[in-house]
């Protein structure tokens, strides 16, 4: 009996351990395609495509490009010049020249390979966007903002620099519709 | 958006919280001009002090009508410092609902976007209740109600109250409604109208 119990034990250490071989396999085929898991594009390439990606972001051209596209207000936005311009940079390193797939996959990897060099990537450095902590239902927050300017009949008091935002909820139960957002 | 404020009237007050920059022209710049009408491109630089703050906040809340003013200034492109704007105040009002701006202080640390996560843009639903029996609104996951269960929900948290002895106590503002964290692409605007026309539904 305990000689079946070990021969068991051993079995499932060793499926075990396939599986998590497997898994491991599994991530990094879908981590980089063509980049640095499998070393299709070297390293040293990704960033030399990340450095001619971010001068291509700032070229007045490209800007120009994205004023006049967000300009139109359609369902094209600056994203799609930006994925544009990304298909452009690896076609200049030789990528995508033998069919669609290829450039799929090399934007692919120059888009993982972003993160990891943030000090090139502005639009890495400068990406604030997070989930947060917060959740439906929570209690909202202890938060002072800074109102705008006080005027002479303001509700609030005068002289206070800053205003508690569960203050500004209405007492009645009526909802507080909160907008957070920039003129960018 | 002011199309909802509208609609709802004084059913809801709105605030306005100007948060940092998404688009920053000394941070990562797209030159972008949707919903700038005549006025442009955007090319602000990021506000890292309270007058530099406001100063953007002002100019967008005069751009786009959000307060009244007492005086005008133009702005072609968002740019504006604090002298030449002159708002009545950080509460006004838009087809009836009080609106407020407020600005999300970079010189003590942003605590609005530490607390909430805003950034580009988010929108929240807060409310008080004075019921028992815990949150009146929403289904938790961004699904909009319909009357019939605005008023279902209401009526088992009256219940609720009830049952709990029944005396309308003031309770702590919640959080009803947040939209998901956006990382490019467009806001969708509905799940947050939803959640808000259903939270004014029927205010006690």
């Amino acid at each position: 009996m305990a000689e079946a119990v070990a021969t068991l034990e051993a079995q499932l250490a060793s499926l075990q351990h396939q599986l998590a071989e497997s898994k491991a396999r599994a991530r990094s085929s879908r981590a980089c395609p063509l980049g640095r898991d499998d070393a299709a594009i070297p390293e040293a390439t990704l960033v030399a495509m990340l450095q001619h990606e971010a001068q291509s972001r700032l070229n007045p051209a490209t800007q120009q490009q994205y004023s006049e596209v967000e300009a139109a207000n359609g369902d094209t936005s600056w994203m799609e010049v930006t994925e544009g311009l990304q298909r452009a940079t690896v076609r200049a390193f030789g990528f995508g020249g033998s069919g669609d797939l290829e450039e799929a996959e090399a934007v692919a990897a120059l888009r993982l390979a972003a993160p990891r060099y943030p000090e090139v990537a502005f639009w890495v450095r400068h990406n604030r966007a997070r989930r947060g902590e917060l959740t439906r239902n929570a209690r909202v927050p202890a938060v002072a903002l800074a109102p705008l300017q006080w005027a002479p009949d303001s509700i609030y008091p005068s002289g206070k620099d800053t205003v508690a935002l569960e203050d500004l909820v209405p007492l009645d139960a009526r909802p507080l519709a909160v907008v957070a957002l920039s003129y960018s | 958006m002011l199309a909802l404020a509208r609609e709802l009237g004084t059913r809801a007050d709105w605030l306005f919280v100007y948060i940092a920059e998404a688009h920053a022209a000394d941070e990562w710049p797209i030159a972008s001009s949707r919903f700038n009408g005549a006025r442009g491109a955007v090319h602000l630089a990021q506000t890292r002090t309270l007058a530099s703050r406001r100063a953007a906040a002002a100019a967008f809340a005069r751009d786009f009508g959000l307060l009244s003013e007492s005086s005008s200034s133009s702005s072609s492109n968002g740019s504006s410092n604090s002298s030449s704007t002159t708002m009545s105040g950080s509460s006004s009002s838009s087809g009836g609902a009080a609106v407020t701006v407020c600005v999300d202080d970079p010189e003590r640390g942003e605590p609005f976007a530490e607390a909430f996560a805003p950034w580009p843009v988010r929108l929240f639903v807060l409310q008080k209740g004075k019921r028992g029996g815990g949150p009146r609104r929403g289904n938790g996951d961004g699904a909009s109600l319909n009357d019939d269960e605005c008023a279902a929900t209401d009526a088992a948290a009256t219940r609720a109250a009830a049952g709990a002895g029944g005396a309308a106590v003031a309770e702590p503002a919640r959080v009803r409604f947040l939209s998901a964290p956006r990382n490019g692409g467009f806001i969708d605007l509905e799940p947050f109208a939803d959640a808000l026309r259903c939270a004014a539904a029927d205010p006690l």
